[in-house]
């Protein structure tokens, strides 16, 4: 088996007094588009900057190409290509002289790939960064990313601000030159339904800690919405993998990881119901599942 | 409603107007009392330095400081003209300039009045002074209306105070001439150079001339703070 | 190209701007004065300017430079997109660094270094030389420090305020703490650190020179050397010790993202705050604390204006000698027009002005000498005073401020201040004596009815009869005065070395007495006795000696105690003019004003009490009957001295 492309363990930082991160444990396959998920302020972006060596955690090791971020940080950032959430650049240079200005960082800057992206992502070479629109910028701040030809990708919510037309046309750049390239692409966002189409991986973080990672069709598959019907209080407890409970209708809605036939039996007997049905969700459901599910153990139908 | 904004006005740069009499007459009274320099010196000092400084704080405070807040959007989507926006920013700024040197003129004449110089004497440069401060005020505050930041608003500031000296001092060098006597009126300090000089033969020709250009500043200024535009740094 | 390179042709995009503006104030604003001077026909030379921009604007360039360089930089967001890249911090501080301090150099040396250049010829750069190597080192220290603050406030604004307040710290703090003397630029600036002096002078042996500074011979000018004083050299260390601390501190602060959050307010107040300190400081050392009793203005009938000359005084009578503004400062234009009698004790203190003929003439700079007018109460109705007559010699003359004069006539004048009087109404031609007419300074004093006339190289003594006139007893051309100390610069040289006293060839008189007089007559030493101590004020310190021995007319003085002079003292410039000790306290009139030391204790000798009259250009003091003291400008003042702890 391949060396993993990121490899994180019991990460722990905290500004100040607040913990955000609080034992982030995370592997990312080489050549894999890693989705990174969680909802404001889980801690996504304090990762990502902790895998740049750009903060010092308080615990836990990263890799990042096999190479340890605190220790060779250096190594790190020439080996990867990064792209900040809303990255503001310097306004007053012109497209052609940041372009030029990032090249002098890069042993692997490949000059000629870069001015093919820039007539591919359709940017204006003579005009000022200050002036591009958001979108622009966005592609900009691509280009620079992966101007030096990296392995690995990473991406901190790359599509923020952009209208629905713009992060399709940015998710299908950064996938129709990547994808085909075997680089492992790590991108954070908020957004299930824009990751969902391209993600072999998830990992959700929520509080601080990775509450499920997988890969993403697997996801699908595991998680699902049984409805139950009977009346009265149901009881679930005991039964495993719980993550929400409601009531839907004259239903009851229990929304269940790795849903297996040993549970179902399970639940059938402990809550002496009915399942009615078996429903798939999409990535959204199963985030917010995950994120606000109150891992309910009775609900009243 | 203007009232409202003068309300909000006085909240944001009240801070101001006490740091100013704080510092100023603080000053004035240790030097007033402890006479290690003339009196002349120290209230032509407090009001020259007093309305500089007071107008570079306010000015770069008044419009550049909530542009970079990004309060300033949501103030003139208030149904209130932009004009009278400006106006009481402009009425409150002038308050918090002439403050801290009406301050320092009523205790200059409480402590020192009579003693190396008459009452009069204390009250004509500090009214100069006054006059100074809301004309560097303006000056300032035309010039830098458009700027994204307080830090860019003061070096505008700054940079139009020392184009000014800049002018009157290559006059001076080249034989002068140009700017002397009412000439002086086209510049900020011609009010000021008036009363410091005892000049009061031009004084009323000046003051028009300052109210002239002021009023022009002003509604330039005016016409520009009312844009949004992109103002970005 | 390379990262280096990239990094570098970064911030020359960015801090150009700096560049042409700095070039067009420090550079521009001399060259167009010199222009100004050329088309007038004074020449192609800029006076003062680029030294006082250099001074006055070099530290808040070197701020906006600074903090215009890093605080780009270190917003939240422009940080994380560099910092993500493999730029090195180490290498992203440093260019960023001298990039500025390239700049600023630039800027504030370039105009220095062509004004030296022009002024080659004149040895003497003094001033010009002192700002070069001090003060430019004083603003790559602000470099640094600002360098500092913008990397840990990141907020232009506040860095700038916060860097404004470092930079007063910086130059006022060390004149105001007397133990940081040393630190401070302007003390290192007034002692002309650095000169270029001929071969040939320093090998007459000018003792200051040979002590003070170290000399290194200018390798493309055989007959001139540099000296320069080895407290620069420490002064230089602690600026660069300083500023790479402030460094090397910014570059681990950027590095561990240290950070100092600060407020609008906080930043302003703390500017005002440091201000007000800095000021309050020099008002506790030098304010006034003596209460006036009374001031009494002088009226005279000159139109524009007046200076008190000269008084002679018992305390509460005596005569003024006024010198009425007409025709300005030139040599042989401007007279002391009159004589005033005033009685304190009287309704109507002053008496009737005496003009005096206009033919009476003095250079103006004469008349800061002392003792130019001498009179009695006992003869209250006469007074008595040296005319001197100088003429331009551009060969033998001594030079002077204005050009080279040698004494041509001297006269002792004899007015009679009765009311309805003439005026003068004796006069004793002194010239036929006079050997050496270069020596232009005279002194009088009178000493019951004797009155002693110090004139270029001799010593007159006169007896006044009872008609008032002055009769000439005797002259005298043995030297007499107060010796040692001369070229010393340092007070602690004075301890070892002490003071010899030539005494005035005077019979009758008693040792103190004569002492009195030759102090009296010493002319440029600022000395006075009470009997027990002798007390010398000089601009560096205020020494208190005692008698050793007297032997063959000379009284050799040891140093028992000194106060130097503080550098807040040396920086607002008090050279004493006058002294009068009496009952222990020293009276000292300077530039500030008057001020009273305790010297009961002369090892320790206490600053006690100070009067300032600022308006005024102080004259005189003398001492009162009633334990007062009559300060003299352009109004009397009656001081009371101060409250003493027993």
């Amino acid at each position: 088996m391949s060396e993993p492309a990121i490899k994180i363990e019991g990460l722990r930082f905290s500004y100040g007094r607040n913990e955000v991160l609080r034992g982030v444990d995370l592997v990312v396959p080489e050549g894999s588009i890693f989705g990174f998920l969680g909802p404001n302020g889980s801690g996504k972006t304090t990762t990502i900057k902790v895998l740049l060596g750009l903060l010092k955690p308080d615990a836990g090791v990263c890799e990042v190409g096999g190479l340890d971020s605190q220790k060779d940080m250096m190594a790190v950032r020439r080996s990867v290509g990064y792209m900040a959430e809303d990255q503001q650049m310097f306004g007053w240079m012109r497209v052609e002289q940041i372009v030029r200005w990032m090249g002098s960082f890069y042993p692997g800057w490949d000059e000629k790939f870069v001015q093919e992206l820039l007539d591919f992502l359709k940017l204006p070479r003579k005009s000022r960064v200050k002036t591009l629109s958001k979108g622009q910028n966005s592609r900009l701040a691509l280009l620079l990313a992966l101007g030096h030809r990296p392995k690995i990708v990473i991406l901190d919510d790359p599509t923020l601000g952009l209208d629905p037309i713009a992060r399709k046309d940015f998710l299908r750049y950064v996938i129709g030159l990547l994808q085909s390239e075997g680089v492992t692409v790590f991108f954070s966002s908020h957004l299930l339904y824009e990751i969902e189409p391209v993600a072999d991986y998830v990992a959700i973080l929520k509080d601080g800690v990775i509450v499920k990672t997988d890969k993403t069709d697997q996801l699908r598959q595991s998680v699902k919405k049984i409805l139950l019907r009977g009346a009265g209080d149901i009881e679930l407890g005991g039964v495993g993998g719980v993550l929400d409970v409601a009531r839907m209708g004259d239903n009851a809605a229990v929304t269940i990881e790795d849903y297996s036939e040993t549970k179902r039996q399970a639940m059938e007997k402990k809550s002496g119901c009915a399942i009615v049905d078996e429903l798939d969700l999409n990535l959204d459901e199963i985030f917010e599942a995950y994120i606000i599910g109150n891992r309910g153990q009775r609900v009243q139908v | 409603m203007i009232k409202a904004l003068f309300w909000k006005e006085w909240c944001e740069q009240r801070w101001k107007l006490a740091y100013g009499c704080v510092l100023l007459m603080g000053f004035v009274a240790v030097g007033l009392r402890s006479r290690i320099v003339q009196d002349e010196v120290i209230v032509v000092f407090a009001a020259a330095g007093g309305s500089i400084l007071m107008a570079l704080l306010v000015g770069m405070g008044l419009v550049a400081a909530e542009r970079s807040d990004g309060s300033l959007g949501m103030l003139l989507a208030l149904p209130v003209s932009s004009w009278k926006i400006f106006a009481v920013k402009m009425a409150m700024g002038a308050l918090v300039c002439v403050g801290p040197i009406a301050g320092c003129m009523l205790l200059s004449l409480v402590m020192a009045a009579g003693r190396e110089m008459s009452a009069t004497r204390i009250i004509v440069p500090c009214l100069g002074g006054v006059a100074f401060g809301i004309v560097m005020l303006v000056w300032m505050v035309a010039f830098s209306i458009r700027q994204p930041s307080e830090a860019r608003a003061g070096l505008v500031g700054i940079a139009v105070f020392m184009v000014w000296v800049f002018i009157i001092s290559l006059d001076e060098i080249s034989g002068g001439g140009l700017l002397s006597g009412s000439s002086l009126a086209i510049t900020p300090f011609g009010i000021f150079d008036c009363t410091l000089d005892r000049n009061y033969d031009i004084l009323p020709d000046v003051i028009q001339v300052q109210l002239a250009i002021g009023t022009c500043l002003l509604v330039w200024a005016a016409h520009r703070f009312g844009k949004l535009g992109r103002v970005k740094e | 190209m390379k990262s280096g390179a990239a990094l570098l042709w970064k911030e020359w995009r960015e801090i150009r701007w700096f560049l042409v503006a700095g070039a067009a104030i420090f550079i521009g604003w001399p060259l167009l004065e010199a222009v100004g001077n050329y088309r007038l026909g004074r020449g192609f030379y800029s006076a003062d300017m680029p030294e006082a921009i250099a001074l006055l604007l070099g530290g808040p360039f070197a701020i906006l430079v600074a903090v215009g360089v890093t605080c780009r930089d270190l917003k939240e967001e422009i940080m994380c997109f560099w910092q993500s890249r493999p730029v090195s911090i180490r290498r992203w501080a440093a260019t960023k660094y001298l990039t500025g301090l390239a700049v600023v150099l630039a800027v504030l040396c370039v105009p220095l270094v062509m004004k030296i250049f022009i002024m080659r010829a004149e040895h003497e750069l003094g001033q010009l030389s002192s700002i070069l190597t001090c003060h430019t080192f004083t603003v790559i220290l602000i470099y640094s420090i600002s360098f500092l603050a913008g990397c840990l406030i990141r907020t232009p604004v506040y860095a700038v305020i916060f860097s404004g307040a470092l930079a007063l710290l910086v130059y006022f703090l060390p004149i105001l703490a007397p133990p940081l003397e040393s630190f401070s630029v302007f003390n290192i600036m007034i002692q002309s650190p650095v000169v270029v002096v001929q071969l040939s002078k320093l090998a007459q042996g000018d003792p200051w020179i040979a002590e003070k500074m170290r000399v290194v011979k200018i390798p493309w000018a055989d007959d001139l050397v540099l000296c320069y004083n080895i407290d620069l050299l420490r002064y230089i260390a602690f600026a660069l010790v300083g500023s790479f601390a402030a460094v090397v501190i910014a570059g681990i602060a950027v590095k561990r993202n240290w950070r100092l959050k600060v407020g609008q307010k906080l930043m302003f107040w703390l500017l005002g705050g440091v201000g007000m300190f800095l000021f309050l400081t020099v008002v506790f050392q030098l304010r006034s604390n003596l209460e006036c009793i009374r001031q009494i203005p002088i009226k005279t009938a000159s139109e524009k204006g007046f200076d008190v000359a000269a008084i002679a005084s018992d305390g509460d009578k005596g005569v003024l000698l006024l010198r009425g503004r007409k025709t300005g400062y030139d040599a042989n234009e401007t007279a002391y027009n009159s004589l005033m009698t005033f009685d304190l004790s009287a309704k109507e203190p002053f008496g009737e002005e005496i003009v005096l003929p206009q033919d009476l003439k003095s250079t103006v700079w004469q008349l800061v000498n002392r003792g130019k007018i001498v009179w009695s109460a006992k003869n209250p109705q006469w007074a008595y005073l040296i005319k001197a007559l100088l003429s331009e010699d551009k060969t033998d003359g001594i030079m002077t401020e204005m050009g080279k004069w040698k004494l041509d006539r001297a006269e002792m004048l004899t007015v009679s201040l009765d009311a309805g009087a003439v005026g003068v109404v004796d006069k004793l031609d002194l010239s036929p004596y006079l050997e050496d007419r270069t020596t232009l300074w005279h002194s009088l004093y009178m000493l019951n009815s004797t009155i002693y006339a110090s004139v270029s190289d001799k010593l007159f003594i006169f007896d006044v009869g009872t008609d008032g006139r002055p009769v000439l007893r005797k002259v005298i051309k043995e030297r007499y005065g107060v010796y040692g100390g001369d070229g010393v610069r340092d007070v602690s040289e004075r301890v070892r070395a002490g003071i010899s006293v030539r005494l005035v060839p005077a019979e009758g008189l008693n040792l103190e007495e004569r002492l009195k007089i030759t102090v009296e007559l010493s002319g440029y030493r600022v000395m006075a006795s009470d009997g027990n101590i002798v007390v010398e004020a000089t601009g560096d310190f205020l020494g208190t000696y005692r008698l050793k021995e007297v032997r063959d007319d000379i009284a050799t003085l040891e140093m028992i105690g000194y106060r130097r002079s503080t550098p807040l003292e040396r920086f607002m410039g008090t050279f004493p003019r006058q002294v009068f000790v009496r009952d222990g306290l020293a009276y000292v009139l300077g530039g500030l004003g008057v001020t009273v030391y305790d010297v009961r204790q002369p090892q320790q000798i206490r600053r006690i009490g100070h009067y300032a009259a600022p308006s005024e250009s102080l004259r005189a003091i003398v001492p009162m009957p009633d334990g007062n003291i009559l300060v003299v400008g352009n109004k009397l003042h009656i001081v009371a001295p101060p409250k003493m702890r027993r």
